[in-house]
């Protein structure tokens, strides 16, 4: 997809965003960003406790070009920000998959602020982990020795 | 279970933690057999990787038997015997597809620090800091493997432990710097550092065709046994300029390729060495690196550079233009320790090589403190340290 073209969809003045790439088709990367339990899966334990804010519902999911998709998830009225959350899926050159590019528009960041910036990224990479493994990767309940049962020996 | 924590600069301990467990449905669970100490595993003891915090769990060269498996694990199976990779590859992403491994996409939960650092991540690491996952280190009774399918390789019965702990980490090490150097029939390799990843990287340049191969260190013991492997030694204390040196030693052309098995915290005489250890010891640099720099000097026109030795941060007096003007080509990074495991434990069990000749103390998880230690002050005595689990 063009650059001037991916500006264009851009739909905020003041939305973080960024991309990741995700070795599936678009077609599955599609199927894959507009499950709800997916989405909600990534935000779980993210910084900000996202989840506690967040209460998103599908809007829109379109093929907007051939191969090309746009998803777009927005907040409840209900919930405790405003905002929305968009995808833009294109086909990565080659064989290498998707580009998935994220833009996420609440109430809750701060525009002068760079967390919400690093939380896309962190966001697109769960997603992306999520996408082609199955799983995001962890290290929360792990041993160490900061919860050492005794000490033995130093 | 007992582990061995980093508690600080200098400050290894045994403590009693709780066991591992399954945190992903693709990883397992492995009762750890044996496990070695690393010279990398040195970095962190000597306080030179960031991002340590007291209580890790050290650790990435180690092997056991598969406990419990995940519920979406497909190849391994409980009562698997298995040597674990140092690096963690997640199995699908584009650089796991392309054998790159150790540069994972998703294997790094972390991955926003070292992004910041250096514009993109790398793989996580077992027990190798926060910057690389902050995954618990396999010097302990248990480990938990994430992604055990892509992170495993399972040893046949009736091999010891001995012979294969090394696949793990500093066999495919060596052999990847010594593929690096892109070895022809007649070639000379000079390889700094006689430790347990030189020594590797001598028995693979051999094994990859090298007619020559000139080991550089200054510690006897480890020269003895890089002479055992077949190479040429040179004692760096014993000459004036080791470029000169290995030119003469290569009819004035230089090696065709040289490897930097030393790494971030070199030793050496030179007056840019003194200067790197002021910077390093007060934080006003990273990284010594003066075998790189000795290494990008000696090395033949148009020749490889290999870099397996570990560098954390920004390089001072670095001679980039020595190895623009020779046209060198620089290889380097964390091995892609799974796309080796297979094809060399077919070297192990053809007879071509057997890595244990480099193990110099086999000690139980309660001298561990003392070995690291030993292994960062007596470099004469202790080669390589082996923990054998109870």
């Amino acid at each position: 997809m063009q650059t001037e073209k991916i500006q264009s969809l851009l739909s905020t003045e003041h939305g973080f965003f960024n991309s990741a790439t995700i070795a599936q088709s678009p077609q599955d990367v599609f199927e894959f960003c507009r499950n709800n339990e997916n989405v909600q899966k990534v935000l779980r334990d993210l910084p900000l406790n996202l989840e506690n804010f967040l209460d998103l519902t599908l809007v829109k999911a379109e093929e907007t070009d051939p191969n090309q998709f746009r998803i777009e998830w927005q907040n409840s009225e209900t919930s405790k920000a405003a905002g929305t959350l968009y995808f833009l899926l294109s086909p990565a050159p080659l064989d290498r998959g998707t580009i998935l590019i994220a833009e996420a528009s609440f109430d809750i960041f701060d525009d002068d602020d760079s967390e919400p910036s690093d939380l896309i990224k962190v966001f697109l990479k769960r997603m992306k982990a999520l996408a082609e493994t199955g799983v995001i990767a962890t290290t929360t309940g792990q041993p160490s020795g900061r919860e050492e049962i005794t000490f033995i020996r130093r | 279970m007992k582990a061995l924590t980093w508690e600080g600069k200098h400050s290894i301990a045994v403590k009693n933690v709780h066991e591992p467990t399954i945190l992903n449905p693709l990883d397992a669970i492995v009762k750890v057999t044996t496990a070695a100490i690393c010279g990398s595993d040195l970095h962190l003891y000597n306080g030179y990787i960031p991002t340590m915090r007291k209580g890790d769990i050290m650790g990435h060269e180690t092997m056991g038997e598969v406990m419990e498996v995940g519920s979406m694990v497909k190849n391994i199976k409980v009562g698997d015997r298995i040597v674990i990779p140092f690096d963690i590859g997640c199995g699908h992403c584009q650089h796991c597809q392309d054998e790159e491994y150790s540069v994972c996409d998703n294997s790094n939960p972390n991955f926003i620090i070292p992004e910041k650092l250096y514009g993109h991540s790398g793989a996580g690491l077992f027990g190798y800091s926060h910057m690389y996952g902050g995954y618990a280190g396999g010097q302990a009774e248990y480990i938990r493997v994430p992604y055990v399918d892509t992170n495993s390789l399972v040893i046949p019965p009736g091999i010891d432990d001995e012979k294969v702990l090394f696949l793990s980490d500093i066999f495919p090490t060596g052999y990847m710097a010594a593929e690096n150097c892109n070895i022809k029939p007649g070639d000379t390799v000079a390889i700094w550092g006689a430790g347990p990843v030189g020594l590797m990287a001598i028995k693979s340049a051999f094994l990859l065709g090298a007619e020559r191969v000139i080991a550089i260190d200054h510690v006897p013991a480890r020269l003895k046994l890089a002479q055992d492997c077949g190479a040429e030694i040179i004692n760096y204390e014993d000459i004036d300029a080791i470029t000169d040196q290995l030119s003469f030693l290569t009819g004035g052309r230089g090696p065709d390729s040289c490897i930097d098995a030393v790494g971030m915290e070199a030793h050496g005489h030179t007056i840019l060495n003194a200067i790197d250890t002021v910077k390093q010891k007060i934080k006003l640099g990273t990284d010594r690196p003066d075998v790189l720099r000795r290494a990008i000097q000696s090395c033949r026109e148009g020749g490889t550079v290999s870099v397996p030795g570990v560098y954390g941060g920004l390089l001072d007096k670095f001679p980039f233009g020595a190895a623009f003007g020779k046209g060198l080509t620089m290889k380097m990074g964390q091995t892609h320790t799974q796309k080796y495991m297979k094809p060399l434990l077919d070297r192990i069990l053809n007879d071509d090589i057997d890595p244990s000749f480099i193990i110099s103390h086999r000690i139980d998880i309660d001298k561990g403190p003392d070995a690291y230690e030993g292994f960062n002050e007596e470099k004469d005595e202790y080669i390589k340290v082996v923990i054998k689990m109870q």
